[in-house]
């Protein structure tokens, strides 16, 4: 199978150009003032949970008492672990992770495990020596005084600030003066977003970003669409935020059709209903569910990534983020089925990124990373479903992502021991800043975070990315 | 001019003919001659139109004009018109039947025709010899052979249409222009309607079954009660959108789409097309009525209570707890969003206690086996005992119990600070109001002078039971924001231009130039507008579309592109005769971005210069 190229098989293919392009470990980096420099060869996709995914049921810490007794109808237990996908045992468990309660005041472990609906995003964690593995699963990410409000609280996110700011988070990092200095001429547009556009961490006055649902379809309907450089005087903000748009476009668009006047690389697609149900899974390929609009953009995100400009292999589109969304996280009722099928599709569309990389030879040049407004609450509500909570796990995973665990599972308990309670007013408390993926993205893309930026003073993940590559 | 004012109509379409004297005696007549323009109907003798029968363009017969001559000699200055004398109110009217001396029935779509007539004041050494214009092309008043003032009344009556009506058609735009702007702005609010014009489609009295009924069905029959919903819920948005093309109150339709952008409902997931209609038709009947009758409304319909699951909020123990008081709410949803979203602004006010005494109180709201609101609040009947009874409180006040309802004027009435002259609910509603129509920045003191018109100081609280007052009434609102100088001189103000919403852009565009979808469907319409991120009464989330520039991204500016093209080719052949010499004026409300692509068209194929028009980024402002 393609997937199982391994760690070790991958390093020595790329040590050659890897070695005079060490990140400098974590250690180092809160003092320095700028990385290596931009990698414009890497590329980041963001995928948004939207609506707050219940973390505490895709990475689950099924020993623990608390989560039993706080889900009774949504909970799963270790007897259900054992899944099959594609006729093949896979057992859904991860192993031990640290577990933070306040309670007794002592930090310790518990084994945890995948959402059974997720096998697919399973394979890629493999801990087993020699494969270091490519899935970082991180828990407890969050900030502090949380917000409850959808909206409020995804913008906290995409600007990686609470302070109010018209940029987001990847708009100040690209937009900052030595990353723009070393932007090349042929870059064919800073990121693409292919759902919920108004959910933007790319946001900025002067960064190029597309939105759109397929790229074939931007293609075409691009055609004959005439430039609009300058505004006409006293145009409005809208008029001018309407002419500035069909620029970016008419700019991007010319260079997104020459690529794909060539046919597009074939990846592979398939025909099932995307409801969950392991036993459905039949194909050996890895393959994008073509019943599931979510993976079919996720599937356009792998074809433009692996599309070769006038059939060069050495040129390719050069787009280094790409933001994909799916929706329908907000469960307040009748939880369970309705996310394990969205889990399911993550799950899937992450691998076959991730297959479709690999069989490209490009995966260690590519980062997957989840986020979500915010997480739900440990104790399930009356009407089987989960209100908005706070703290969150999020999945990372890439060709040079150090698999395992990072951060710990914040304790469940709402009893208190000499006045320490794990949980604020029903809420997990997060112990991993959200602004820590961030700064790990941003290693991984070589962006600096000037003094200035509200994501400066916070560390990456450590270790999480592989310093070889 | 302050005697113009008085008139019930203002001269679009007269001007002073040669011979006319200029002592000062005569200041202006009124003249009204176009039928099927509402604001014109009053004093006019008119054919009524036309109905319904799959064509939005009825033949209106205009049977009489009738014609008032305002004197500034005041009561002294006894005005006769061809010899018959004025009546104190009212004006002289005269039959156009085409008898000796008489204008022929012009109907409402025909060339432009003339009528003229001498007026005398007494006391006047003259005659005044006038020419009256029926159905003046827009070139003719928007090129200025009416003079600056019908300029800039053009401008602003367009504008009005733009922004409060999906884009005026020549017929509304007549009217406008008829009449003074705060008399049109009175007489778009006075005539908003609660009712639709179409009837409504034929399965809405089709009942909804309760689990019961549904298990009890083979599964074919279930099948096909099932399959019925989605073409339903299309049906309506297709329905929604034609109901926008045929309205004679645009504003009413346009206020249905901001408020059900603001009651945020997803027809498409509460499912059941029956409730999706009813919620549609509950937005229409209290639009222009009363905010705080609205929001009691809203919150206990079906559609609201299905959407954000209060339906299945009922009174529980916290997990894991086995005994005691049920003192914690199942399903919080609601109770967040009616704050944040609905009445407060996110975190102004409330804190998490309050969403979940709020909650408490919205316990045992919740719908019946047929998804019928009913209230759970039963202390002996089995199983209906689901609403917490027990003291709460709720911004402060308290404790005490509360129903929902109770919860929602306590919210309503809820200040920022107990000086304050009006409640915060009143100033959210305003900010969301004016970014919406006006969206020119907004200073406190514009937005305080507007809720005070929504909440009078001194109105009485609702929460009194005896209250009845002008609180909360929607319509003082509207009028005085239509009215403010910022939305008004938006006509001609480049800077305010505004971005059209994708209804506006496609339901605007058949309205505007008076015609249908070439087969008679409007599942395309409905379809573009979603590909262009705007399903028709399927909003993306529960805080509904953001507005603004957030309508425009690479991928729905590509989508608008397209569609703009398919609409040139289909349709621009078919756009009325009457309207084709000023299609310019009448379709944009900012220039041409590249105007030698029209200009370059050759005026014989018109359907090209249109294609070429609405592609250009002009068209998108509004």
């Amino acid at each position: 199978m393609a997937i199982t190229l391994s760690r070790r098989t991958l390093l020595a293919s790329t040590a050659a150009f890897g070695a005079g392009l060490l990140l400098p470990n974590t250690a180092q980096a809160a003092a320095r003032a700028v990385v290596s420099g931009p990698r414009w060869d890497r590329i980041l996709i963001l995928i948004e949970l939207d609506g707050g995914n219940d973390g505490l049921n895709m990475v689950i810490p099924y020993e623990v008492d608390e989560y039993q007794t706080r889900r009774p109808t949504l909970k799963y237990g270790a007897d259900q672990f054992q899944v099959t996908l594609r006729g093949q045992a896979v057992d859904m468990t991860l192993g031990n992770a640290s577990y933070l309660t306040n309670k007794t005041g002592v930090s310790a472990t518990q084994p945890f495990a995948l959402n059974p609906a997720m096998p697919h995003a399973r394979l890629a964690w493999n801990k087993a020596a020699p494969a270091q593995g490519d899935l970082a699963i991180v828990l407890g990410v969050g900030y502090d005084q949380p917000s409850f409000s959808h909206f409020r609280s995804m913008d906290i996110w995409n600007a990686g600030t609470k302070a109010a700011t018209p940029d987001c988070w990847l708009g100040r990092l690209y937009q900052h003066a030595d990353v723009v200095a070393t932007e090349p001429a042929s870059l064919t547009a800073h990121g693409v977003l292919l759902s919920r556009y108004s959910s933007n961490p790319l946001r900025h006055d002067h960064m190029r970003y597309l939105a759109m649902s397929d790229p074939k379809q931007f293609v075409r309907s691009s055609f004959n669409l005439p430039d609009t450089a300058t505004f006409p005087a006293g145009a409005s903000e809208q008029f001018q935020h309407l002419l500035t748009t069909q620029h970016q476009v008419y700019l991007a668009a010319g260079k997104l059709r020459s690529a794909m006047m060539q046919p597009l690389v074939a990846v592979p697609t398939r025909y099932e209903d995307y409801r969950y149900d392991p036993q459905l899974f039949t194909r050996e390929d890895v393959s994008f569910n073509a019943r599931s609009s979510f993976e079919m953009r996720c599937k356009s995100i792998a074809e433009m990534i692996a599309t070769t400009v006038n059939g060069d292999a050495s040129e390719r589109l050069q787009i280094p983020v790409f933001k994909v969304q799916i929706g329908g996280f907000d469960n307040h009722a009748d939880q369970k089925v309705k996310h394990e099928d969205l889990l399911g599709q993550v799950s899937s569309a992450m691998a076959s990124i991730r297959g479709a990389m690999i069989e490209h030879g490009l995966w260690e040049r590519v980062m997957i990373m989840t986020y979500s407004e915010f997480g739900r609450r440990p104790e399930e509500n009356g009407s089987k479903g989960t209100d908005h909570g706070s703290a969150n796990s999020h999945l990372i995973m890439g060709g040079g992502v150090i698999g395992g665990f990072y951060g710990a599972q914040p304790g469940l308990s709402n009893s208190s021991t000499a006045g320490q309670r794990d949980l604020v007013s029903g809420n997990l408390v997060a112990n991993v800043p959200y602004q820590r993926l961030y700064r790990t993205a941003a290693d991984w893309l070589g962006l600096p975070v000037p003094v200035t930026d509200p994501l400066f003073g916070y560390d990456a993940l450590t270790g999480c990315i592989d310093p070889t590559l | 001019m302050n005697a113009s004012n008085a008139s019930p109509c203002d001269p679009l379409t007269a001007s002073p003919a040669a011979g006319s004297g200029s002592d000062g005696l005569l200041a202006t007549l009124a003249v009204a001659a176009v039928v099927a323009a509402p604001v014109l109907l009053s004093g006019c003798s008119g054919g009524g139109g036309g109905g319904d029968s799959g064509d939005n363009s009825p033949t209106l017969s205009i049977t009489a004009i009738e014609i008032r001559v305002e004197s500034d000699a005041g009561a002294a200055g006894t005005v006769t018109i061809d010899g018959r004398l004025q009546p104190a109110t009212g004006g002289v009217r005269f039959a156009l039947d085409g008898s000796p001396g008489q204008a022929a029935d012009p109907g409402k779509s025909a060339a432009t025709t003339t009528w003229s007539f001498l007026a005398h004041v007494a006391g006047d050494s003259n005659d005044r010899d006038h020419l009256i214009s029926i159905n003046p092309s827009p070139v003719s008043v928007a090129g200025g052979g009416m003079g600056a003032t019908m300029v800039e009344k053009f401008q602003r009556a367009r504008h009005v249409g733009a922004r409060t009506g999906f884009g005026a058609s020549w017929d509304d735009l007549l009217a406008f222009m008829g009449v003074d702007y705060d008399v049109a702005i009175d007489h778009l609010v006075d005539h908003l309607r609660t009712t639709p014009v179409q009837a409504p489609p034929d399965w809405i009295g089709t009942p909804i079954l309760s689990w019961a009924q549904f298990s009890s069905l083979s599964r074919q029959e279930q099948e096909a009660y099932n399959d019925r919903k989605y073409p339903r819920r299309f049906a309506l948005k297709q329905w929604w959108l034609r109901e926008i093309t045929l309205t004679p109150s645009p504003l009413s339709e346009r206020l249905v789409a901001f408020w059900g952008n603001h009651f945020v409902v997803n027809i498409d997931d509460i499912e059941e097309p029956q409730i999706a209609w009813s919620w549609l038709s509950l937005l229409r009947q209290h639009a222009s009525g009363n905010l705080r009758a609205f929001v009691h409304a809203m919150a206990l319909h079906p559609a609201m209570l299905l959407f954000l699951d209060n339906a299945s909020n009922r009174k529980v123990r916290a997990t894991g707890v086995t005994s005691g008081p049920l003192d914690r709410p199942s399903n919080e949803n609601f109770a967040r969003e009616l704050m944040e979203l609905f009445t407060l602004g996110e975190g102004v006010l409330y804190d998490e206690d309050d969403v979940i005494a709020v909650a408490r109180a919205f316990t045992g709201h919740n719908v019946d086996d047929y998804k019928a609101y009913e209230f759970f609040n039963s202390t002996t009947v089995s199983g209906k005992d689901r609403h917490d009874r027990l003291d709460l409180t709720i911004l402060a006040v308290g404790p005490r119990p509360f129903t929902g309802p109770e919860a929602i004027d306590v919210i309503m009435e809820a200040k920022m600070d107990p000086a304050d002259e009006v409640p915060r609910t009143a100033t959210f509603i305003v900010e969301k109001l004016w970014d919406e129509f006006v969206g020119t920045s907004r200073t406190p003191a514009d937005v305080l002078a507007l809720a005070k018109l929504l909440c009078p100081p001194g109105s009485v609280n609702p929460t009194d039971p005896t209250a009845a007052s002008g609180r909360w009434n929607l319509a003082p609102l509207y009028r005085a924001l239509f009215k403010h100088p910022q939305f008004r001189d938006g006509g001609t103000n480049q800077a305010a231009k505004q971005l059209k919403m994708p209804m506006e852009l496609i339901a605007g565009f058949f309205r505007s130039l008076g015609l249908t979808p070439k087969d008679g469907k409007w599942d395309s319409p409905v379809w573009v507008c979603g590909d262009e991120d705007q399903d028709p009464l399927a909003p993306p989330n529960v805080k509904g579309w953001l507005g603004g520039v957030s309508w425009i991204n690479a991928k729905t500016l590509l989508s608008r592109f397209e569609h703009m093209q398919w609409y040139g080719w289909d349709y621009g052949g078919k756009i009325p005769a009457a309207i084709r010499e000023g299609f310019k004026d009448l379709m944009l409300a900012v220039p041409l971005y590249d105007p030698a692509k029209v200009d370059a068209v050759a005026a014989s194929d018109f359907a090209k210069k249109i294609r070429e028009l609405i592609k250009d980024p002009a068209y998108q402002m509004k």
